[in-house]
């Protein structure tokens, strides 16, 4: 096969040994490292068509044609954050060879590496809030007393009743999205606290996140090492805080730093 | 006791492909964007992103919550003459997806 290109997982310091033994996103092509300057690219040959194919098939409905490779991307950079910082590129960042791996690791260096920089020492975590409708369906009905009230009337078999169980259904609707996102928010930001940087993602649908409970908060947080303790003490104790709302907090992580990158810094000064 | 089984106790767990969502959102919505004539385009790349977003936020669900990635994020919107069909590709996709387009969406 002639077309054999250069697919790029990320970039890491120079000088840090980062682990190649772990499978690319083509079982055939081992990982590789190119360095330039104070920077190291950690990178795959791939053949370039076949990636082609299998992104199209994907694009055409078959998810499954590209999740191993997903998976396999997240996976050598999860691996080679072990090592050290690691600045984690989009998937699907592809150059012609090894050459060109080093151009783009000399004239991008100076952002890469003020990027790097800022990540040092620090892994990204992910926490995703969960509620359970029953439970805060129970909570907002104790604090709201004129729900109780509604909900006479609307038992009540005159012509107003239907209307009040409108009223009611409303009036329930808009106190629990304000209890959630009161939840959602106090989570956020007592656990960004604990970061040095923060994001909130949209919460995921059902249909993907397969959880049977809403997901009320999606966050990413950018952590200190020295301060993993204390991230994961925050999100037991907020938890416990928020027992009688329903509230099921899930730590996911560590991550390579996704969520943290400046994408337009290194995009800007394109060509 | 396996970390697997520790977390299998947890309410509203998912069956399988537990984690899928946040590896999708990371390593096609986040990470460094290189573009320029040092990258070779892998074709329908950005068709396949979008589609993936939709996955991972229904287009309403998203703006909803005041966000519209594909206008705004550079890799997609600095696309200049591309930039239309990647309208027209969205709202095939949209359709596919069976998500009703409502209105325009607002450029600029």
């Amino acid at each position: 096969v002639t077309d054999h290109a250069v697919y790029v997982y990320g970039v890491a310091p120079a000088g840090v040994a980062v682990p190649l033994d772990t499978q690319g996103i083509d079982p055939g092509s081992a990982l590789e490292t190119v360095e330039s300057g104070e920077l190291v690219a950690l990178v795959s040959g791939v053949d370039e068509a076949a990636l082609e194919r299998r992104v199209e098939d994907a694009a055409g409905g078959e998810l499954a044609a590209v999740e191993p490779l997903l998976r396999a991307h997240e996976r050598v950079l999860s691996r080679a954050q072990e090592a050290g910082a690691i600045l984690p590129f989009r998937f699907g960042i592809v150059v012609r060879n090894h050459d060109d791996v080093r151009r783009l690791l000399d004239e991008r260096g100076a952002d890469l590496r003020a990027q790097l920089d800022r990540l040092q020492d620090a892994r990204e975590w992910g926490v995703k809030g969960l509620v359970a409708r029953d439970a805060l369906e129970a909570f907002v009905t104790r604090q709201s007393p004129v729900l109780d009230e509604l909900a006479r009337e609307a038992a009540e078999g005159t012509g107003s009743a239907f209307f009040a169980r409108k009223r009611l259904e409303q009036k329930l609707d808009s106190l629990l999205r304000e209890a959630a996102a009161d939840v959602a928010a106090t989570a956020h930001d007592r656990i960004a606290a604990c970061a040095r940087d923060a994001a909130m993602n949209p919460p995921q649908p059902r249909e993907l996140s397969g959880y049977a409970d809403e997901m009320i908060l999606n966050g990413a947080y950018l952590v200190e090492r020295r301060c993993e303790r204390a991230l994961a003490a925050a999100v037991s104790e907020l938890e416990a805080e928020f027992a009688d709302r329903g509230l099921h907090l899930e730590l996911t992580g560590p991550w390579p730093p996704f969520n943290f990158v400046d994408v337009s810094a290194a995009s800007a000064s394109a060509g | 006791v396996s970390i697997q089984q520790d977390t299998n106790r947890l309410p509203g767990r998912p069956a399988e492909g537990q984690g899928l969502a946040d590896i999708l959102e990371r390593v096609l919505d986040k990470g460094i964007v290189i573009a320029g004539d040092i990258t070779i385009n892998v074709l329908d790349i950005e068709l396949l992103t979008i589609k993936l977003r939709l996955l991972i936020a229904s287009v309403d669900k998203a703006r909803e919550m005041g966000i519209n990635w594909w206008e705004s994020d550079p890799a997609l919107s600095n696309g200049g003459a591309k930039a239309g069909d990647l309208e027209q590709r969205l709202q095939r996709l949209e359709s596919a997806a069976g998500i009703e387009a409502k209105g325009k969406r607002g450029r600029d």
